[in-house]
C-alpha cells in the first residue's frame, strides 16, 4: 500500500501543483478588481488609446511615453484582418459613452469619417505647429504625420521592368490575370485607396475597374503584409501594399522591390494624379474619460521626435514636416495632392461598391 | 471534499455558466430573433456561398488528412506492449491539442516562404504554391493540429469496443488487416463522432486559414465581419444571419456525433488484453514508426523555428530577451485569465452533475444546460466574442464611467474562454458520471445523505482527477485562444492576450522575436502535455 502511494507521489505533486497554480493565478486576477477604482493607474494618470498602427512600431513609442511621463497607456490594437475598420466601428459604436481617449490611426480617411460623425473632439497639439496645413484639420479634430505610400510590390528576379504596371488601372489588363494580390478593400489603407480612386475616377469607371479586377482573378488577401507574403511565396507576381510592408520584407532579405503606380483615370484624360501617400493620424476622442492626459499623449505622438522615429524605423514613414524631410533626406516619390476629404466622403459608397461588385 | 465547499463550487459554477454560455446563447437568440440587420440579406450572397463551399471542402479535407495521420498512431496506442510506450505516445498525442494552432500555421508559413532550393520546387510540384491552394494548405495545417482527436477516440474505441472483433479477426488475418477489417467497422459510431468534431473545429477555426493565405473561407470572413459588425445595433445578429448555412451544418454535424458519444459513455472496464500481441517485434516496430510520426507532427514546429531562429536579423539572445519582455507584459494577464477559466470550467462541470435519483426537473435542467454549453462551444469564436462584448459593454452593465466590469476586469475575457472550452470538463464529467455504479449513491442514500452529499461522497471522489486534468486542459486552451479573446480584451485591465499579440505578429512574416515567442508557446504546450499525462496516469 505504502509502495503504491510512493509510486503515485509525483502524480499527486503534479496535480496539487497544477491546481495550486490555477488557484493562485485566479486570486491574483482578482487583485485589480480591488484597486480598479483607481482607473487612472496612479498619480501620473492613465490614458486609453485605440491604435491601428502596426503593434511592432507603435508599442515601443507608447512604452517610451510611459517611461518619460509616468502616464500609463492602455492600448487596444486591431488585428490584421480588421485593420483600422474594426476600431473605427468600435469608436462609432461607443460614441454615446466613449471608452477611448486617443485614436491613433495608420491612415487618415477613417479618421476624417470619425470627425464628420462627431466622434472626435477639437485639440491642436502644441507640438504640431510646423505640420503643413493640409495635414491638420481646419477644426483641429485631427493631426496627420508620417506618410506611407501605396505601392505595387514585385519580385525583381521574376518580373521584368517592362512588365510593371505604371498606373493602378493597368491591373485590369489581361496580362496580369491571376497575378495580383490585394488586401480586402473594406479594411486598412486599401479602403482609403479605393475610396480615393472612386473620388478621382467616378463611379462608372470604378465599377468597370472592379469588374475588370474580378474578371482578372485578383487574389484577396488577409492584409497588406499578407499580400507581400503571397508575392514572396510565388503565389502571385504583384502585391498592392504599403511602403512599410515592402521595406520590412526587404530587411528580412526577401527578393522584393516596389513601383509607385499613378492614380490616373483609366481613360487617361484626367490630370496626372501621381502616387497616393497616406499619413497616420492622431485625434482626441469626444468625451474622452481621461482628457487631460490624453492631450499629453497627442502632443507626444504629433511631435517631430516621433515623426523622425517613425522614419528611422522599418516602417520608414516619410515626414510631412518640410524641415524634417530636408534634414533626413527623405522623399515621397510622385507625391500627389489628393483631396483626402473628398476620398473620406466616399468611404461608405466605396465599401458598398466593393461588396456589390468586386467581392460579389 | 466537504459538502459546503461543493455547494459553493456549484454556486460558482452556475454563476460562471450564466455569465458565459448562457449570455452567448441569450445574446445570439435575442439579437437574431429580430431578423437580419439593415443592408443584410437573409439569403447569403454568391460570395458567401463560395466561402461556404470552400469551407466544406477545407474541413472535409482536414477530416481525411487527420484520420490518415491518426490511424497509425491509434493502432500503435492500443498495440504497444509496454505501458511506458503507450504513455509516451499519449503524451505526444496530447501536445498538439494544447499547442496554439497559429503556431502550426506560422511554422508552415515559414516553410512556405523559405527561399530554399529544395522546398520551393517541391511545394510548387505539389501545387501548394498555386493561388487556389490556400484551403488545401489550411486543411493540412489543421489536420496536423487536430489529428490527436481521432487518434485518441479511435484508440479508446478499439480498447472498449473493437477489441473483441479484432481478436476474432486475428484468427485468420494479419494484425493490421484485423484492425482495419475487423475492428474499424465496429468502431463506426465513435469514428463518426471524431470526424464530426474535427470537421466542426476545422470549420470554426479563425486563425489558421488567414495565416496560410486561405482568405476565401467562412472563418476568415467571420473574423473580418466581426469588425464590421460593430457598426450595427445587433452585431451578433449580423454575424448569425451572415453565416447561418455554416452554423446549420456545424449543428447538424454535432448532432450526428451524439450516437457515437452515447456509445462512448457506456464504455467501461479495461480492455487490457488488447495490448498483448503474439508478435512483440512487429508491435515495437509499429510503435517506433508511430512515435516518429507523432514526434514530427507534435514537435515539428520546434525544429522549423530553431532552424529559422539561427539566421535572422537579431541574435538568439536578443530574440528571447524581447520575447520574455513581451511575456512579462502580456503573459501574466493571459495566465491569470487561463487559470480563472480552468477553475471556472471545473466548477461548471461540477454544477451540472446530477444523478438518476434526483427529481426529473433538476435532471432536465442539467441536461439542457449541458446542451447549451456544447452548442455554444461549436459557435464560431468571433460570434462568441461579439455576443459577450455586446452584452458586457451594454448600457446596463458596462457603461459606468469610472469602473465597470467590461473595461476594468477580465470577466468578459474569462467568460469567452469558458464559452469556448467549458465543454471539455462538462462533457468529461457527464461521461464519467454515467459510468459510476448506482450502488454507491444508493448506499449513501441509505446512510441518510441528501442529494449534494451523495454527489460529494459517492461521485466526486471518483472523478476529481480527470476533472482536474480537464481544468488544466481548459487553461491550456485558453492560453492560446485568439479569435474570441481579440474581441473581448478589457481596454483598461492590466494587459491583453499574449496569444492575440503573437498571432498578430505572425501576420507580418518571419521575425526572430515572433519565432522565439512561438517556441516558448510550444514549450508551454509540451509542459502542459507532460503535466496532463502525469495527472491522467491510471492507478
Amino acid at each position: 500500500m505504502r509502495r503504491t502511494q510512493r509510486k503515485h507521489r509525483p502524480v499527486r505533486l503534479a496535480l496539487y501543483g497544477a491546481n495550486a497554480i490555477l488557484l493562485v493565478m485566479s486570486l491574483l486576477s482578482l487583485w485589480p478588481l480591488g484597486c480598479a477604482g483607481d482607473s487612472d493607474g496612479g498619480s501620473a494618470g492613465a490614458v486609453v488609446v485605440y491604435c491601428s498602427v502596426d503593434i511592432g512600431f507603435a508599442e515601443p513609442i507608447l512604452d517610451d511615453f510611459t517611461r518619460e511621463t509616468g502616464i500609463r497607456v492602455h492600448r487596444q490594437f486591431d488585428t490584421e484582418a480588421g485593420k483600422t475598420t474594426g476600431l473605427l466601428h468600435k469608436l462609432l459604436a461607443e460614441r454615446q459613452n466613449p471608452r477611448a481617449d486617443v485614436w491613433w490611426s495608420s491612415e487618415i480617411f477613417g479618421t476624417m469619417q470619425l470627425a464628420a460623425d462627431g466622434v472626435l473632439d477639437a485639440y491642436r497639439p502644441t507640438t504640431a505647429d510646423d505640420i503643413p496645413r493640409q495635414y491638420r484639420d481646419r477644426a483641429d479634430r485631427w493631426t496627420a504625420f508620417g506618410l506611407r505610400g501605396r505601392v505595387l510590390a514585385y519580385d525583381p528576379k521574376r518580373t521584368r521592368a517592362e512588365d510593371l504596371p505604371r498606373r493602378w488601372c493597368d491591373l485590369v489588363d489581361p496580362k496580369y490575370r491571376g497575378r495580383v494580390a490585394m488586401a480586402d478593400p473594406r479594411f486598412g489603407t486599401t479602403r482609403g485607396h479605393m475610396a480615393t480612386l472612386l473620388s478621382l475616377w467616378g463611379e462608372p469607371a470604378m465599377m468597370k475597374f472592379y469588374e475588370g479586377l474580378r474578371g482578372n482573378g485578383f487574389h484577396r488577401s488577409d492584409g497588406n503584409s499578407h499580400s507581400v507574403l503571397m508575392l514572396v511565396r510565388g503565389v502571385v507576381d504583384y502585391a498592392a501594399t504599403d511602403t512599410d510592408d515592402v521595406i520590412v520584407a526587404q530587411q528580412r532579405g526577401d527578393s522584393i522591390a516596389m513601383v509607385y503606380p499613378d492614380l490616373d483615370t483609366p481613360d487617361g484624360k484626367g490630370p496626372a494624379a501621381g502616387t497616393l501617400w497616406i499619413p497616420c493620424s492622431v485625434a482626441l476622442v469626444n468625451g474622452a474619460p481621461h482628457g487631460s492626459v490624453a492631450r499629453k499623449l497627442i502632443d507626444y505622438l504629433a511631435s517631430a521626435k516621433i515623426e523622425e522615429r517613425l522614419y528611422a524605423s522599418d516602417s520608414r514613414n516619410v515626414p510631412v514636416r518640410p524641415g524634417l524631410r530636408k534634414k533626413l533626406g527623405a522623399s515621397a516619390p510622385g507625391e500627389s495632392d489628393v483631396d483626402y476629404a473628398a476620398a473620406a466622403a466616399m468611404l461608405d459608397r466605396s465599401d458598398a461598391l466593393v461588396t456589390d461588385v468586386l467581392l460579389k | 471534499m466537504p459538502t459546503p465547499l461543493v455547494r459553493l463550487v456549484r454556486f460558482f459554477g452556475w454563476t460562471a455558466f450564466l455569465a458565459s454560455s448562457a449570455v452567448v446563447a441569450g445574446a445570439v437568440v435575442v439579437q437574431a430573433a429580430g431578423g437580419p440587420e439593415i443592408e443584410q440579406r437573409l439569403w447569403p450572397t454568391p460570395r458567401l456561398w463560395r466561402y461556404f463551399f470552400a469551407t466544406l471542402w477545407m474541413s472535409s479535407a482536414t477530416v481525411v488528412m487527420a484520420l490518415a495521420l491518426a490511424t497509425p498512431v491509434a493502432y500503435a496506442l492500443v498495440r504497444s506492449p509496454r505501458r511506458w510506450q503507450r504513455q509516451a505516445l499519449h503524451t505526444l498525442t496530447v501536445i498538439p491539442l494544447l499547442t496554439m494552432p497559429s503556431v502550426y500555421a506560422y511554422a508552415w508559413f515559414i516553410l512556405a516562404t523559405n527561399r530554399g532550393a529544395i522546398l520551393q520546387p517541391v511545394m510548387g510540384f505539389l501545387g501548394l504554391n498555386a493561388p487556389g491552394a490556400g484551403p488545401l494548405c489550411a486543411a493540412w495545417v489543421l489536420a496536423v493540429w487536430l489529428w490527436p482527436i481521432p487518434a485518441l477516440i479511435l484508440a479508446a474505441a478499439f480498447r472498449y469496443g473493437g477489441a473483441g472483433a479484432y481478436r476474432l479477426a486475428c484468427l485468420d488475418a494479419s494484425p493490421l488487416r484485423a484492425f482495419l477489417v475487423g475492428a474499424l467497422p465496429v468502431m463506426r459510431g465513435p469514428m463518426m463522432a471524431a470526424c464530426a468534431v474535427v470537421f466542426v473545429l476545422a470549420a470554426i477555426d479563425s486563425t489558421v486559414a488567414p495565416l496560410v493565405g486561405a482568405s476565401d473561407v467562412w472563418s476568415t470572413e467571420m473574423l473580418a465581419s466581426a469588425n464590421v459588425a460593430r457598426r450595427y445595433a445587433r452585431p451578433a445578429a449580423y454575424l448569425f444571419w451572415q453565416s447561418w448555412p455554416m452554423l446549420a451544418v456545424t449543428v447538424l454535424l454535432a448532432l450526428s456525433a451524439l450516437p457515437g458519444l452515447r456509445q462512448m459513455s457506456k464504455w467501461g472496464g479495461d480492455g487490457g488484453l488488447v495490448h498483448e500481441t503474439s508478435r512483440p517485434t512487429s508491435a515495437s516496430r509499429t510503435w517506433g514508426i508511430s512515435v516518429v510520426v507523432a514526434i514530427v507532427l507534435a514537435l515539428g514546429p520546434i525544429l522549423v523555428f530553431a532552424v529559422s531562429l539561427a539566421g535572422g536579423r537579431y541574435t538568439i539572445t536578443q530574440s528571447f530577451a524581447e520575447a520574455f519582455r513581451t511575456i512579462r507584459v502580456a503573459g501574466v494577464p493571459t495566465l491569470m485569465v487561463a487559470a480563472c477559466a480552468g477553475l471556472a470550467g471545473v466548477a461548471v462541470a461540477v454544477a451540472l452533475l446530477d444523478e438518476p435519483r434526483w427529481p426529473r426537473p433538476l435532471r432536465f435542467a442539467s441536461a439542457a444546460t449541458t446542451g447549451i454549453v456544447v452548442l455554444v462551444a461549436i459557435l464560431p469564436p468571433p460570434l462568441i466574442g461579439t455576443s459577450l462584448a455586446s452584452f458586457f459593454s451594454s448600457e446596463i452593465i458596462g457603461n459606468a464611467k469610472h469602473w465597470n466590469i467590461y473595461d476594468n476586469t477580465p470577466v468578459t475575457w474569462v467568460a469567452a474562454m469558458l464559452a469556448r472550452f467549458a465543454f471539455v470538463p462538462v462533457c468529461l464529467a457527464q461521461l464519467l458520471n454515467r459510468r459510476i455504479p448506482g450502488e454507491l449513491a444508493d448506499q449513501a442514500l441509505s446512510d441518510g445523505a441528501n442529494r449534494i452529499e451523495r454527489l460529494t461522497c459517492a461521485r466526486l471522489p471518483l472523478m476529481w482527477r480527470p476533472l482536474a486534468a480537464a481544468g488544466v486542459a481548459v487553461a491550456g486552451l485558453s492560453l492560446s485562444e485568439v479569435a474570441a479573446a481579440g474581441l473581448v480584451q478589457p481596454p483598461q485591465w492590466i494587459g491583453g492576450s499574449l496569444a492575440v499579440y503573437i498571432d498578430s505578429q505572425m501576420h507580418y512574416g518571419r521575425h526572430n522575436q515572433t519565432i522565439a515567442l512561438s517556441l516558448i508557446m510550444v514549450g508551454g504546450a509540451v509542459m502542459a502535455g507532460l503535466v496532463l499525462s502525469l495527472i491522467a496516469r491510471r492507478r
